[in-house]
């Protein structure tokens, strides 16, 4: 590493701001604590278990002992009561869509050295290139020509990638237009980011240029695992990763999200991590993390870690693991990615998951070079799941399900605690089914395949059905609003919402 | 023009004209909420207050002809 790259990594940590949020010294994650309840809460009382899945439905936070509870469930006709439960809950809280974001990846520098990370320091394998704001702006044109209306952006951690850089990217995504082949002008409505942990005053600058959702995995929340899979680097710092969120809110950003890499560490003291995060971001700000994010480890160029760990989880498991963070924390968005194959991501969407990508591409330029297949040498890690927007859309439409390019929530003040005291009282889910009819329409009239059109024309009907039916919509006098956006964005207008 | 902080403008629009009423913090595409009337679902009309602030309102649009008239006396402040 170049000296004054190494100059700016050793700056970037600011010991204050971990330590103002340290509760007598101490972080939010006690290890031995989540090793107890662990242990000690096991059963297939099926009383027991009805009794928290009753308060999952009420849309209630479970405790760390009842989540344990249902981690250490064995009986797997409890496990089928439990899928159902989680739809159930999926349902009631965002209603019958699946939102749709494309990831780009702006640079594969990096500065820490992730013993499973393709992008890692010291894999000399690594094509490294970082975009210029040129293509940067060619990229969201791809993902926009694909019907995507919502991009997650990654960053590796590096002072070409820094603050600056990622501010810069953000503006430049949210100023590209590009009409669709029928001639409608289309954009990037909203802009997620993942990037390193930041100071404060890093983070002020994202959320000035209109950032959505700031996004940071702890990947493993186990220290010795943490400290041995992370040996250098900024990264190397437990607690700077473990309050990169907590920053992000005093900076002001209220939409964040968290995540582990599932398959470096046992998954259900996984979970019981990030339920731990998502409780002190609770009692620290009163706003819980946005969304969950639960990658499982793929194997990635270079890392032997990344094929022969043996915390490697099963499909089965990825299922349940979806399925108890579904029903633990009701209220909060939960993300499956292309890394998972399509069968696997079909099955888990079906226990509640809310937002995934399609049409994905992760290595650095791909969209623009067209990539068809992937190269181990420019990305983070292999997808399971290449097929195009348009080919998952028609599945889920298959199903029954809406596919939504909702981007409102944040552009009508719904965001921190009042998405939270939304999405706890079931009313979130109106807007949701609202927003994805309209963004629905568009993606059908702009981008679809005559077979997706054809599959969605049903889906779309039933749903303005249902829409037409439910006393929520009457009460609030939004039957008309809706109506007339509908008429609208089938004449052609773009981006009305609710 | 007379000054008001978010909360008392809000107090101000729902006792005069009897509407429902979010005023949010506005970064580029992001409003991100401060303050909102009791009963506020969604709004059919959004009007921005300054490069900083918006309002979202549910009304009829000749109350928010009215309503629009009466911001621009309206300074807003923190």
């Amino acid at each position: 590493m170049q000296e004054k790259t190494k100059c700016w990594a050793d700056q970037v940590i600011k010991q204050d701001e971990i330590d103002k949020y340290l509760v007598d010294g101490k972080d939010f994650i006690n290890e031995t604590e989540i090793e107890r309840i662990l242990s000690e809460n096991k059963t297939n009382d099926h009383d027991r278990i009805h009794s928290i899945l009753r308060k999952s439905l009420s849309i209630k936070r479970l405790s760390a002992e009842e989540t344990a509870t249902l981690l250490n469930v064995t009986d797997e006709n409890l496990w089928e009561e439990m899928y159902k439960v989680a739809a159930e809950v999926k349902r009631r809280v965002y209603d019958n869509r699946v939102v749709f974001f494309a990831p780009l990846y702006c640079g594969n520098l990096c500065v820490n050295n992730c013993l499973y990370c393709g992008f890692r320091n010291e894999n000399k394998d690594e094509k490294r290139r970082v975009l210029t704001m040129e293509e940067v702006r060619k990229e969201a044109e791809c993902v926009i020509d694909e019907g995507h209306k919502r991009m997650i952006v990654v960053y590796g951690e590096h002072p070409k990638t820094d603050a600056n850089y990622i501010a810069d990217s953000i503006r430049e995504i949210y100023n590209v237009e590009k009409k669709s082949p029928n001639g409608n002008v289309n954009k990037i409505r909203r802009v997620n980011i993942n990037a390193a942990p930041m100071s404060i005053e890093d983070l002020r600058k994202l959320w000035e240029v209109g950032i959505g959702t700031y996004q940071v995995f702890q990947e493993t929340y186990q220290r010795d695992r943490y400290a041995e899979l992370h040996p250098s680097g900024p990264k190397s710092d437990y607690r700077w990763r473990l309050y990169a969120l907590h920053r992000a809110m005093d900076a002001g950003i209220d939409d964040v999200a968290i995540g582990a890499l599932f398959g470096l560490y046992d998954w259900k003291f996984e979970i019981m991590g990030l339920l731990a995060h998502t409780a002190d971001l609770e009692n620290q700000f009163g706003i819980g993390p946005h969304t969950i994010s639960f990658p499982r480890m793929t194997p990635a160029s270079g890392s032997d870690v990344s094929q022969s760990s043996k915390y490697l989880v099963s499909d089965s498991d990825f299922k349940k693991l979806v399925t108890v963070l579904r029903l633990s924390v009701p209220y909060t968005g939960l993300i499956i990615t292309a890394r998972e194959k399509p069968e696997v991501r079909f099955d888990v969407i079906q226990v509640g998951c809310t937002q995934t990508d399609a049409s994905t591409k992760i290595g650095i330029g791909a969209y623009q070079e067209h990539a068809k297949n992937q190269s181990k040498e420019k990305q983070q890690f292999m997808l399971g799941d290449t097929r195009s927007l348009d080919e998952v859309v028609k599945e889920l439409a298959k199903i029954g399900k809406i596919t939504s390019f909702c981007t409102a929530g944040y552009r009508c003040g719904r965001t921190g605690d009042k998405i939270m005291d939304l999405l706890g009282k079931e009313v979130e889910g109106k807007f949701c089914k609202l927003n994805a009819v309209l963004t629905y329409r568009e993606f059908l009239d702009d981008y679809a395949s005559e077979e997706t059109k054809k599959l969605g024309e049903k889906v779309i009907q039933k749903e303005l059905k249902e829409i037409h039916e439910m006393d929520f919509y009457k009460e609030h006098n939004l039957l008309t609003l809706i109506d007339d956006y509908y008429i609208r964005v089938s004449d052609g207008e773009r981006d009305l919402y609710v | 023009m007379s000054k008001m902080t978010p909360h008392e403008l809000m107090d101000s629009l729902t006792s005069q004209f009897s509407v429902e009423v979010s005023i949010c913090e506005v970064f580029q595409k992001r409003w991100s909420h401060i303050t909102s009337s009791a009963n506020f679902v969604c709004g059919n009309h959004r009007l921005m207050l300054s490069n900083d602030y918006g309002i979202m309102l549910h009304c009829n649009n000749q109350t928010f002809q009215e309503i629009a008239a009466y911001l621009k006396k309206i300074e807003l402040s923190n």
